[in-house]
């Protein structure tokens, strides 16, 4: 059993409340496994769209011929199978199942909810093959056809009632700051997208001003949708698994407010320099550095609560994973406010080094998260343990080393591609002949990632249809092939 | 119950205080803006009209503006003016007629803001386009084949077609590459991208 | 009794033998092992937080007071100061060499920042006798373009050379002495006021040049070409 009682001090939760969680995943199961599934499908996806773009920038040849497939069509496939296939049904699946636990209450509407899998799936299929076809919209981030406004805002229109309906039938009385955030995502999300969508189609919002549209809206994606559900999960897990209670509640509110307030504006970051006022830039640049408010924040929370428990990284894959989202996401956060100031971004932007610092966030951040997230719930929800403890380490460190050597690489080439921008001396077509070896590496470290997401896709897969081989408790790192045996079904 | 509402509120107050800021103060300072009219009663910018605009359908279509911007900045911040690309920083008012904005936000590409001006030649333009290798040895820029058709010299010349050396032709014979409808639409856009009209606010 | 816990209304396990001897696995299941639900500590805010902080808040009212332009539509120029003075000064002159330099940027997009073209395309500029002869020769080909046939060492071009009259007499003299002087060439500069009399002599002019008409051309000087009388070779 030493194995097993992973922390010494806090023993497991093994009361009354025991049941409710039953019910609880019982009534997540059909959901969020469903958003699960479809969203390691996308993931693959988008790892094949990703690889396929990256290749075609150093071989601008390969696969040439095909109109649907050229650069600039899988590049937003790419883009948008992570966003809104992986990104959005891994953190809607997470968030519910978040929500059902924080509030003690069992998922409502469980006919309605595993439909909206398929609605949101439906939606996704739909807006990549227009973009294949070539009716994307050119707007970035929003590629998909203003019509899935229809289909997102349904299911995130149901989202949100799911969540006031749960909230409100809550049976604790504190609020856990993972609530704060994943209610706010539920929130901002509908209204950020809806807003993106509707001011400019209907003539409202042009010109100039569609593009502090476009990118109020792309920074808020992150901000205001993505961070919030990744911080939610990372307050959740590491208390969780360690079975230490978060740091200060205090921190907690500050860091909460402070993102909503200060995140909401760094959008226009991404025009510095460009046909905009000064005071828009300046405001977008005074967002990006209040940031250091809410992320400080963060960061000591997380820290403060990891402390005397790093021990645990070495064998629980859910907190590896976490950890790392969480370090990254400082990490990422403070890069993200240097990077937004007019010094910086004079050399960093229209480079390789935001595309790097956009994988730091999304991926080191956000997906690593996520992964840490699935580890922990969906064995609560199949009741069967993960299979192979070799693969689990394949995942990590596949995805771990292969996302730091992708950010290594572009952003070295991605600085030095902004300095030699900046000299008019150098040809433009020397630049480009600097940075084919970096591309090269991106290629290589995106194969590596991509074989840690087919690592996890078996795993997934084999959980989810009861795989043959089980584990007799926790799939940890440090388990020994010997706790694995072998249950034969029945002839 | 009314603490979610209260939550719900302060959550909504932050977005729209933000959208305020950042698109609709933007906007209604932007929609002042008017074309200047030159000498000869043309106005700048241009409102894209006929095949210009459909050549913009296929820039969005190919996805050209993920690899080049139009957007040239100012020449003390980047050497954007000095490689070229423009002779004056871009401002909101050159966009007033841009449905929806193509600014950009990379250069793995140059800047196409000025293309039309800094190259003026069709027939560059159509070489690029089939086969950037042609023009410029190294690019990483995707071909558009499926954008032309190649036909072998013998019979007389395509309308509008230009002139393929056999060492740029993929039948490896001197040819005519004949440009679709869309490659036409997209370099008559691509032409159409010239800002070197002056604007008073481009200079403070 | 399987590893599966049996939750409320949870149908039995079908596809497992169900074993006689008590599982211990059904003890460390998923769900029963885990911690309790999170809980908040309650550790007050540090006050080098909180420093931090106004200092930030600080920094961002000063930095919004100095950048914002006056929240007005055309200021640009995040150092605008309302009411001051626009600067007066012009730039200094830039040195020709670098100067042609920048404006080659435009220039190598067919000619290539080698000066060698692309074979049978685009013409090289290095080594090529139109580049190296009579000045007065490419800054015609500059102001107006040129169509046509054209040979030069041996290979012929029937490319389209787009006019450049949009550059200033500066900018022509300069590109042009650096095309002159770079890689292996070497001529001597261009003057300024060869383009001008050049643009002034040929102002109606609304074609293309071509080579033949090049050729009659050159036979007729500039009223006020003015070429330095020592030729200048000079390497960049």
């Amino acid at each position: 059993m030493s194995a097993i009682a992973v922390s010494p001090e806090a023993a497991p939760d093994v009361t009354a409340d025991y049941v409710t969680r039953v019910q609880i995943d019982r009534s997540c199961r059909q959901t969020v496994l469903g958003y699960y599934a479809s969203a390691v499908a996308w993931l693959l996806i988008g790892s094949l769209a990703a690889l396929i773009t990256s290749v075609k920038m150093h071989h601008p040849e390969f696969l040439g011929n095909y109109e649907w497939i050229t650069f600039g069509r899988i590049r937003p496939v790419h883009l948008n199978t992570v966003v809104y296939g992986w990104s959005s049904m891994v953190g809607i699946g997470t968030t519910l199942w978040l929500e059902a636990r924080l509030c003690k209450v069992r998922l409502p509407h469980r006919a309605l909810l595993p439909a909206t899998v398929i609605i949101w799936n439906a939606g996704v299929v739909w807006g990549v093959y227009e973009v294949l076809a070539g009716h994307s919209t050119g707007v970035e981030w929003l590629e998909f056809p203003p019509q899935v406004l229809g289909i997102f805002g349904f299911v995130l229109l149901v989202l949100f009632w799911v969540s006031l309906k749960m909230f409100n039938q809550r049976h604790v009385h504190h609020t856990y700051v993972s609530q704060w955030y994943l209610f706010g995502s539920v929130v901002w999300f509908p209204i950020l997208y809806s807003a993106a969508i509707l001011l400019p189609t209907t003539g409202m919002v042009g010109g100039a001003a569609w593009a502090t549209t476009n990118w109020w809206y792309a920074h808020n994606v992150l901000g205001l949708y993505v961070t919030p559900m990744g911080l939610a999960t990372i307050y959740y897990l590491i208390p969780k698994v360690t079975g230490k209670p978060i740091y200060s509640y205090h921190l907690s509110l500050l860091g909460f407010w402070a993102n909503a307030l200060f995140y909401s504006w760094i959008g226009t970051h991404h025009l510095v320099g460009g046909p905009l006022p000064a005071w828009i830039i300046t405001l977008g640049i005074v967002g990006s550095i209040m940031m250091f408010v809410p992320v400080t924040t963060v960061a000591i929370n997380h820290h403060m609560t990891m402390i005397g428990k790093f021990h645990m990284l070495k064998t629980s894959p859910t907190l590896r994973f976490v950890v790392f989202g969480a370090v990254s996401y400082t990490a990422v956060s403070y890069q993200g406010s240097l990077e937004a100031l007019r010094s910086v971004s004079h050399v960093a932007h229209f480079t390789h080094y935001t595309i790097a610092h956009a994988h730091l966030g999304m991926y080191s951040f956000y997906t690593m998260t996520m992964f840490g997230a699935m580890y922990y719930i969906v064995p609560r929800l199949t009741r069967n343990e993960w299979s192979s403890v070799p693969l689990i380490k394949i995942h990590f460190w596949t995805t771990s080393l292969g996302v730091l050597a992708y950010f290594c690489a572009l952003s070295w080439a991605g600085w030095y591609e902004g300095e030699m921008m900046n000299n008019p001396l150098i040809p433009f077509i020397k630049i480009v002949d600097y940075t084919k070896p970096y591309l090269v590496a991106r290629s290589l470290s995106g194969s590596f990632m991509t074989i840690g997401h087919i690592a996890f896709a078996i795993l997934v897969f084999r959980i989810l249809r009861s795989s043959d081989v089980s584990m007799i408790g926790p799939t940890l790192f440090t388990s020994k092939r010997g706790m694995m045996r072998w249950r034969r079904k029945e002839a | 119950m009314n603490r979610s509402w209260s939550f719900i509120a302060g959550v909504l107050a932050t977005i729209l205080f933000s959208m305020m800021g950042l698109i609709f103060v933007p906007n209604w300072q932007f929609e002042q803006l008017k074309p200047v009219v030159d000498q000869n009663g043309i106005s700048h910018p241009t409102p894209p009209a006929g095949s210009v605009l459909l050549g913009r359908e296929v820039y969005i279509s190919e996805g050209c503006l993920y690899c080049h911007s139009q957007q040239v900045r100012s020449a003390d911040f980047g050497a954007d003016i000095q490689r070229g690309w423009g002779t004056r920083r871009s401002v909101a008012r050159d966009y007033i007629f841009d449905r929806p904005h193509l600014m950009g936000t990379m250069r793995t590409g140059p800047d196409l803001e000025n293309i039309g001006a800094r190259q003026p030649s069709r027939e560059w333009q159509y070489l690029h386009l089939f086969n950037p290798q042609i023009t410029s040895p190294g690019s990483i820029m995707p071909p558009f084949h499926f954008l032309f058709k190649v036909v072998d010299k013998g019979g007389p010349a395509p309308v509008g077609s230009v002139d393929l050396t056999a060492n740029a032709s993929p039948t490896k014979k001197a040819s005519y590459l004949v440009p679709s409808g869309r490659a036409q639409d997209l370099v008559d856009f691509l032409m159409s991208l010239n800002h070197s009209y002056d604007l008073p606010e481009a200079h403070q | 009794m399987s590893d599966r816990i049996i939750g409320p209304g949870d149908s039995p396990p079908q596809k497992y033998r169900v074993e006689a001897e008590p599982d211990p696995a059904a003890l460390v299941a998923p769900t029963m092992r885990e911690m309790s639900e999170p809980t908040d500590g309650i550790a007050p805010t540090p006050v080098w937080l909180l420093l931090f902080f106004f200092v930030l808040a600080g920094w961002s009212g000063y930095y919004i007071a100095r950048n914002a332009g006056g929240f007005r539509a055309d200021i640009y120029n995040e150092h605008y100061i309302a009411g001051a003075a626009p600067s007066l000064e012009k730039p200094a002159p830039a040195d020709p060499l670098v100067l042609g330099r920048q404006t080659f940027n435009v220039c190598m997009q067919c000619h290539q920042d080698t000066g060698k073209g692309i074979p049978g395309t685009y013409p090289p500029l290095e080594g090529s006798p139109v580049v190296l002869g009579d000045p007065a020769t490419p800054v015609r080909i500059l102001l107006h373009g040129l169509q046509g046939d054209i040979t030069i060492e041996g290979a012929t071009y029937n490319g389209q050379m787009p006019s450049w009259d949009r550059f200033s007499d500066e900018q022509i003299a300069a590109v042009l002495t650096y095309v002159r002087q770079a890689w292996t060439n070497s001529a001597h500069p261009v003057d300024p006021a060869l383009v001008a009399a050049i643009r002034k002599q040929t102002g109606e002019r609304a074609q293309p040049w071509t080579w033949p008409e090049l050729v009659i051309a050159s036979k007729t000087p500039p009223p006020s070409a003015t070429e330095p009388a020592e030729p200048k070779p000079a390497k960049p």
